[in-house]
């Protein structure tokens, strides 16, 4: 593997069978399901809000952020914790996978057919032997838009 | 010069240090200007030594316009404590606003050089100038030349200032520093060598020596030179060490003792010819000229002032927020407290652990305890540090009284007290606003011009009393006029002109809360709008600004006498004492703050105290009626209520009973005992109501939860930004454990259901009337039924008595008439069969609808259920109109018939209404001398009632005009070519209601004896006395044909 800035760390996860990335930059840490305590007539992407060390932290469906169903919370579910505008924010998954380190330039644009290439929320594609790995983009899923404001008002 | 850098820590040092040195000028000053020429030494030199170091600072790092403003003030205030000037007001508003602009560049240093400062320098040099004798005015354009003893001219003073110095006795030395070795080298920064002399004496200028650096291409530097000019009264023998650098690098430039005159010889002070010069700042000779010519001249200098603010005004678009409040002072004793706590915890935490690894129990208990003790400990620490004086916001407003008061020409005193009162940091910045606001408030329409009131008998000079105080754990501040007072009565008409309360609510409300109506939104007393306040937007904002801050405000005020404004606040948000309820084993927080009372209803009272209006429930609470909401219904969760029969599709099936209950005579217990235990199961006879009423401004409701559970300190947590748009919670908190639990927004849940503080207010009526609901202005309320299962029929709720269920056997057929015996009395039975053309209705599963009409009872047939609905709906009248059909509308998808029970009685009793006819006709001819048909106005907001009445009118043989409201009735009424004979108005109308109509009316001579007519479903004593009092002859309750054609009769 070559060291340096042209390789990338790559977090993987499973959302139902898909397996899907993430910088592993962009991630603080995976933890397991705790308690979700539901917040009520917020957005349905919004699973709830958990106690993170003393920070309440906002738990987004990212199935369904991603526009792919939703997911249901098993024993292999877990949360990885991103941070995004200093505000820690956890994505539930429905497990998770390897950190693979790949090189920069094996990465490819996202087919524009592909689920959620339309907000913006996948970065590019990774093709290993067997699978596709569309890596996400945290910035542009975690993006609160003005629809969604409004619908929520 | 070279772009400043920023980031440089002893550049933010010295911005930092500045503005704590001009955090309390303002305040000084305005004491300077009291006390006159009796000055207080002491604190001219405060205020002196503040603008010294400002300015010199200032000169190190390049500030130049900071530092030639600093330098003005500086010489001002030296002839204030040298008493060569007396600081009268004039004097103290430029040093006021010269400093303002210090203030302005100090925070904004990056752009300071680019400000104009022409106009402040230019009223500054024109003090000086103008308190000087004559033969010194010249001095003050003048300008000295310093050399080196060399003979090259390092730097200029000037020549005023120069001989200030000198005049004191002063030395004035010419020190060169190297800015590589003496500064560079020694690892210290020019700031420091600031400080160290700033104590002893004044720093005149400095100057960087670029010519002696030589040029770039040369030798590596090695040397800066940077030379100061430094005035002090320490003689030559001390004043070395003090600036740590050999005496071949001081020049003396003035030497005031005798024995030294020669050194000053040896520099040659030269005697200045001005054109010689190089020209001087472009200000100076500006003032110059017009001093000269006359003295007068004065004037204009603090004629200039009001010109200031425009500068001042333009500055804020590029300033940076302010970075005052990014750091905060922290007592030492507080930090080292927590220095100490730090390390408890810490030996806590290793004793827990040891504990743990030994597994013994009783340690690990004693371990838990004596960490949660130190965390509480810790947190109350914590929380000192983010409490701060009110004082730093209470100081800035002896200025802004002073200022509003000249330019008002009033006359005031402002006295603080409690300024040591301590208060959260956020609470402080959000205090700010609002009481600048109600300050400018007091002064503006508080307190009255001197000449009104020495007419009064009061102290021309009015008096302000702004207080801050603690009481039962929160923070009372308390800002108090002897000015005129508010007006409640002014208050209430206005609100009542602006339809933000009826009338009828005015009448009802004490004298304090007339006057705390100005805290309405939309509501701006100030009859003149002037610069000051009175923009329209005024205590509403102020409200709104406390209800963030979770504080609240009462107004107190006696006419002539003065207002007492008082606002109390929590100590702190971040940690607020709340109470825990539960819906379906979710625990939300309820801020305590926002709660009034706990209740609870046992099922045998819930009939009792539980009403109905329009479609909400309320609860009636010692005579108020307070809107109930369940928790689930805001937030959309299912209930917990177990019957396996009726499970999860129960859920819907009671939305739909929410939706659909109406407004209800209560009464009609049938009705009430069908929806409650039939559909309702929250009224299930078994279960205890829990109620919280609560209450944010002066919105008041109560919430009902499954459960009420204890009180508790919570620590507010911010929402992240997902959720931040929920309005029903005010945050979230972490539970003792370790879940999370929502905070809700008493303020937001009530915008969220569009509660109103009107709907809060409305008196309980008697039992036995009947409420309309007051949502929406077109809404209508309808009973609904079936006169066959295909046929859907509607019959207009007010006019139903009641609903009784019946068995079809207690029908008896009397002479072709159906009749029920029926509370003694035979009570006549009509089917719509009788008069329309459609199905028979069927036998079983019957209703009867009693209603009132032809001076008696009357019952109606129908199926069942019976269900009520209130909604905006268009009433069709012409497709399915016939004889006890008045119309139809579409009700849930069905086509509904609209009946008229009237007709359908007429039709099957002529007899009743052939009197009614006969009389009617005879009244008519009475009043036809002028051979016209009598002209009726009616007034009715409801398109349904408005076409019933004018239909009924218009039966009696008269010309009727209606308008949909009092607005468009008086405009009828004034526009109408024909003598309005009678005026049949509704009470509640938008716009205009009908009292407005009435007092418009009778307030207008010609129509002074116009009879009037109120028809209303509002119909309590109260309200019959009230109308009567305002010249309302008689009152109808919506909608007796009989009874309202009768009294029509009465006055055509």
């Amino acid at each position: 593997m070559i060291a340096g800035n042209t390789s990338i760390l790559i977090s993987t996860f499973y959302l139902g069978e898909t397996l899907w990335g993430l910088d592993t930059l962009d991630a603080q840490e995976v933890i397991r399901v705790p308690d979700i305590t539901q917040v009520h007539n917020a957005d349905d992407y919004v699973l709830g809000i958990i106690n993170l060390r003393g920070k309440i932290v906002t738990i987004i469906d990212l199935s369904r952020k991603l526009g792919i169903g939703s997911s249901t919370i098993s024993e292999s579910s877990k949360i990885i914790i991103v941070e995004w505008k200093g505000e820690h924010i956890g994505l539930m998954i429905d497990a998770i996978s390897d950190v693979i380190d790949i090189d920069k330039s094996s990465l490819t644009s996202a087919p524009a057919a592909m689920n959620g290439t339309r907000g913006g929320f996948i970065d590019s594609v990774y093709q290993t032997g067997k699978q596709l790995i569309a890596i996400i983009n945290v910035r542009t899923v975690l993006e609160v838009t003005e629809d969604e404001r409004e619908s929520l008002a | 010069m070279s772009a400043m850098d920023m980031n440089d820590e002893t550049l933010l040092t010295y911005l930092e240090e500045s503005r704590e040195h001009l955090a309390n000028i303002e305040t000084n000053l305005l004491n300077i200007e009291e006390s006159g020429a009796d000055i207080d030494e002491e604190l001219v030199n405060t205020v002196f030594r503040a603008a010294h170091s400002i300015k010199g600072g200032a000169g190190f790092f390049d500030l130049s316009k900071i530092r030639d403003l600093g330098h003005k003030v500086e010489n001002v205030l030296d002839m204030v404590r040298s008493r060569e000037m007396v600081p009268t007001p004039e004097i103290v508003n430029i040093l006021l606003i010269s400093f303002d602009k210090l203030k302005e560049m100090v925070n904004n240093p990056a752009f300071s050089n680019d400000e104009d400062i022409e106009e402040f320098v230019r009223a500054l040099a024109g003090l000086t100038a103008e308190t000087l004798p004559p033969e010194k005015k010249e001095s003050v354009s003048g300008i000295v030349d310093i050399k080196l003893p060399d003979g090259r001219v390092i730097m200029q003073m000037n020549e005023f200032e120069y001989n200030q110095t000198v005049a004191n006795n002063n030395y004035i030395y010419l020190v060169q520093y190297d800015l590589i070795k003496d500064i560079h080298d020694s690892d210290s920064s020019m700031l420091d060598f600031h400080r160290n002399l700033v104590g002893i004496g004044t720093i005149e200028n400095t100057v960087t020596d670029f010519a002696a650096v030589g040029t770039l291409d040369g030798e590596i530097l090695k040397s800066i030179p940077v030379y100061m000019l430094f005035s002090t009264i320490v003689n030559p023998g001390k004043i070395i060490s003090l600036f740590e650098v050999d005496d071949s690098r001081i020049t003396i430039i003035h030497d005031p003792s005798p024995s030294g005159e020669d050194l000053t010889d040896s520099v040659e002070v030269p005697a200045v010819s001005l054109p010689v010069q190089e020209p001087p700042s472009p200000a100076t000779p500006v003032v110059a000229a017009p001093i000269v010519e006359s003295p007068p001249v004065v004037a204009e200098v603090p004629a200039a002032v009001p010109q200031k603010p425009a500068p001042v005004k333009a500055a804020p678009k590029k300033t940076a927020p302010p970075e005052a409040s990014s750091t905060l002072r922290v007592k030492v004793k507080l930090l080292e407290q927590l220095m100490t706590l730090a390390g408890e915890l810490v030996l806590g935490r290793n004793e827990l652990e040891e504990s743990i690894n030994q597994e013994d129990l009783k340690a690990i208990a004693s371990g838990g305890q004596r960490i949660s003790q130190v965390t509480s400990e810790l947190q109350e620490a914590i929380m000192q540090t983010r409490m701060q004086d009110i004082g730093s916001i209470l100081s800035k407003f002896p200025r802004v009284v002073r200022d509003l008061s000249r330019q008002l020409n009033k006359q005031m005193n402002l006295n603080i007290v409690g300024k040591e009162v301590e208060l959260d940091k956020t609470l402080l910045e959000g205090l700010s606003d609002p009481l600048t606001h109600m300050i400018r408030n007091s002064v503006d329409h508080g307190v009255e011009l001197p000449e009104a009131r020495k007419l009064a008998g009061k102290n021309p000079v009015g008096t302000i009393d702004l207080r801050a105080y603690h009481e039962a754990g929160q923070v009372v501040i308390e800002i108090e006029d002897d000015g005129n007072g508010i007006d409640g009565n002014i208050i209430a008409a206005k609100a009542v002109s602006k339809g933000l309360v009826s009338q009828n609510e005015v009448d009802s409300m004490s004298a304090k809360a007339k006057v705390e109506l100005i805290l309405l939104p939309g509501l701006s007393t100030a009859e003149k709008v002037t610069d000051v306040s009175g923009r329209g937007v005024g205590m509403d904002v102020v409200r709104s600004n406390l209800d963030k801050l979770g504080g609240t405000m009462e107004i107190d005020s006696v006419m002539g006498k003065g207002s007492v404004f008082r606002i109390k606040l929590p100590l702190t948000l971040a940690i607020i004492p709340s109470l825990l309820v539960s819906v379906n084993k979710e625990s939300f927080a309820v801020p305590q703050l926002n709660v009034e009372e706990l209740i609870r209803i046992q099922p045998k009272d819930i009939k009792d105290s539980i009403e109905r209006l329009g479609t909400s429930e309320v609860l009636n609470l010692r005579g108020k009626l307070i809107p109930l909401v369940f928790l689930s219904d805001v937030l959309g969760i299912k209930s917990t209520y177990t019957d396996p029969e009726t499970g999860v599709e129960s859920d819907d099936k009671r939305k739909q009973a929410i939706d659909r209950r109406a407004d209800n005579n209560s009464e009609n217990d049938t009705i009430y005992d069908e929806v409650r235990i039939g559909n309702d199961r929250r009224y299930h006879a078994g279960s205890v109501l829990n109620i919280v009423i609560v209450s944010s401004g002066n919105i008041s409701y109560g919430i009902l939860v499954d459960n009420l559970h204890e009180s508790m300190e919570i620590v507010v947590k911010p929402l992240g930004r997902h959720i931040k748009s929920c309005k029903e919670y005010a945050g979230a908190t972490i539970m003792g454990d370790g879940s999370v639990a929502l905070i809700l927004d008493i303020a937001g849940i009530a915008s969220i259901l569009k509660m109103s503080a009107v709907t809060s207010t409305i008196q309980s009526q008697s039992e036995d009337e009947t409420e309309v609901s007051k949502l929406g202005q077109d809404r209508q309320s309808f009973l609904l039924f079936r006169n066959s299962p295909e046929e859907y029929c509607a019959m207009p709720l007010e006019l139903v008595g009641r609903v009784e269920h019946i068995e079809s056997s207690s029908i008896q057929i009397v002479g072709g008439k159906r009749i029920m015996q029926y509370m003694g009395k035979g009570l006549p039975i009509i089917r719509l069969e009788d008069s329309a053309e459609c199905k028979a209705i069927p036998e079983d599963n019957l209703a009867v609808i009693v209603f009132n009409g032809f001076g008696r009872e009357i019952g109606l047939l129908a199926m069942r259920p019976v269900d009520f609905i209130e909604d905006e709906m268009l009433v069709d009248h012409t497709s399915l109109r016939q004889p006890g059909i008045m119309g139809s509308v579409i009700i849930d998808g069905n086509t509904t018939m609209i009946l008229d029970v009237y007709e359908i009685v007429e039709k099957l009793y002529p007899d009743w209404t052939r009197d009614t006819t006969l009389t009617a006709s005879g009244s008519i001819n009475k009043t036809e001398s002028n051979g016209d048909k009598p002209l009726v106005l009616v007034a009715e907001d409801s398109t349904f009632f408005r076409k019933q009445v004018v239909k009924y009118i218009e039966g009696m043989g008269v010309d009727v005009i209606a308008g949909e409201d009092g607005e468009a009735a008086w405009k009828l009424l004034v526009e109408s070519k024909k003598k309005v004979d009678l005026l049949v108005t509704d009470i509640e109308m938008p716009n205009l209601d009908g009292y407005g109509l009435v007092a418009r009316v009778r307030a207008d001579s010609k129509y002074a004896d116009l009879p009037v007519i109120a028809v209303t479903s509002l119909a309590g004593d109260e309200n019959v006395a009230k109308g009567k009092a305002i010249g309302i002859n008689d009152y109808q309750v919506k909608l007796d044909k009989e009874m309202l054609l009768e009294s029509i009769r009465k006055y055509i």
